[in-house]
């Protein structure tokens, strides 16, 4: 099953999100600033992040952005509290832009969008190494 | 304090529609409500030929003839500009301008300037003098010149409401996340509770939370009201302090 990062700076909506998450099948990595963000990516390998737009005084968006550069594939799902982020042009780096809601159901059905839409990144090493003619015979 | 007198243009001044002269502090004043002007020359005739182009662009006006005159009658009013004789009886134009300013610090001054008073006008223009006109001037220049005020006016005005705008925007946007984000939490949590069998520590620990958020949230709430309180007692000042202005009038 997938894994999700949730990096969000309020312990309690890691703790909500990844409740939720588990529930629904996932497993779920968290981290609570910008710092542990990169070291999650290196050591959990997500195959998403949700990512909030203030983590702990950092800039979301600097963060999408190092998240993009270093790894162009990781689908990144923007969660925050501002609507009005929707019209910033920096948000078509993500993969997706969700208001924090008491209902996840949005939330939810993004991820399983954003994962189904493509192979996750991680999935496609294993077609590489494991299945490399079938790989081939499917473009990855 | 000058005897007022009362000076109706000539055919002119007795529609309301297109202001009234009236009694006032000054020589003659004229009054038709949008901005309003104050003129101090010692020629009389240059300030009614200066106020007889300011009625037709729809400005309000009061004549002074003298700055000791116009120092003690300019209390009670707000003006948008002023038309000031560079050179006055009693007190040169420049000092007199520097005393209005100070009275009305966002009104314009545009002084009028007889032939070899360049350098007294370069002087007036560093101290913040927004134009001059030069005797002897034809009506296209004055109207020239209010009309650019007013257009600075009106920019100056959009500007305000612009920033105004802004402020609220910001305002919104922070404290839609001051909301938003413990809102979220409390209805999650409680959720997680009602649908799950946790064990009693667990429930203990979300139900922490979710007090803890509910504080926030008040804490929150409390700061939009404080928020609104402090705009809307701006708001009443700015309407009391117009309302005087335009109650003068």
């Amino acid at each position: 099953m997938a894994k999700i990062l949730v990096a969000d700076d309020q312990a309690c909506v890691r703790e909500l999100l990844s409740e939720e998450l588990i529930s629904e099948g996932y497993r779920v990595a968290t981290a609570g600033d910008a710092e542990s963000v990169r070291g999650d990516l290196r050591s959990s390998r997500p195959d998403l992040v949700l990512l909030d737009l203030h983590l702990d005084g950092f800039d979301g968006f600097g963060v999408l952005r190092d998240i993009k550069r270093q790894h162009p594939d990781l689908p990144v799902i923007i969660l925050t509290a501002y609507d009005s982020y929707v019209e910033d042009p920096r948000v078509s780096q993500a993969d997706g832009y969700v208001i924090k809601s008491i209902v996840l159901d949005e939330l939810k059905g993004k991820i399983a969008d954003v994962l189904g839409r493509k192979p996750s990144p991680h999935e496609e090493v294993e077609a590489k190494t494991y299945f490399p003619r079938f790989g081939a015979a499917h473009g990855f | 304090m000058p005897a007022v007198t009362i000076k109706p243009f000539e055919a002119e001044a007795s529609s309301e529609e297109r202001g009234s002269v009236g009694s006032g502090h000054g020589y003659q004043i004229f009054r038709c409500g949008m901005m309003r002007s104050l003129i101090l020359d010692d020629d009389k005739d240059v300030c009614e030929y200066i106020g007889s182009v300011l009625q037709e662009s729809g400005v309000d006006y009061e004549i002074f003839l003298d700055p000791l005159e116009a120092l003690a009658g300019m209390n009670g009013g707000k003006y948008d500009f002023a038309f000031v004789d560079i050179n006055l009886p009693n007190m040169d134009g420049l000092s007199f301008s520097r005393r209005f300013k100070a009275k009305f610090p966002d009104a314009d001054i545009i002084f009028i300037t007889g032939y070899g008073d360049y350098d007294k006008a370069v002087q007036a223009i560093k101290i913040g003098a927004y134009d001059f006109i030069e005797k002897a001037f034809r009506r296209l220049d004055i109207t020239m010149c209010v009309a650019r005020l007013m257009e600075k006016r009106r920019l100056c005005q959009d500007q305000k409401r612009m920033a105004v705008l802004e402020f609220a925007n910001d305002l919104t946007l922070e404290l839609m996340h001051e909301l938003r984000n413990p809102l979220a939490a409390i209805g999650g949590f409680a959720k997680l509770i009602y649908s799950r069998d946790y064990p009693a520590e667990k429930l203990k620990q979300y139900t922490k939370i979710i007090f803890e958020e509910s504080v926030r949230l008040e804490k929150g709430l409390n700061e939009v009201l404080v928020h609104l309180k402090a705009g809307a007692a701006e708001t009443r000042t700015r309407e009391v302090r117009d309302g005087k202005n335009s109650s003068r009038r």
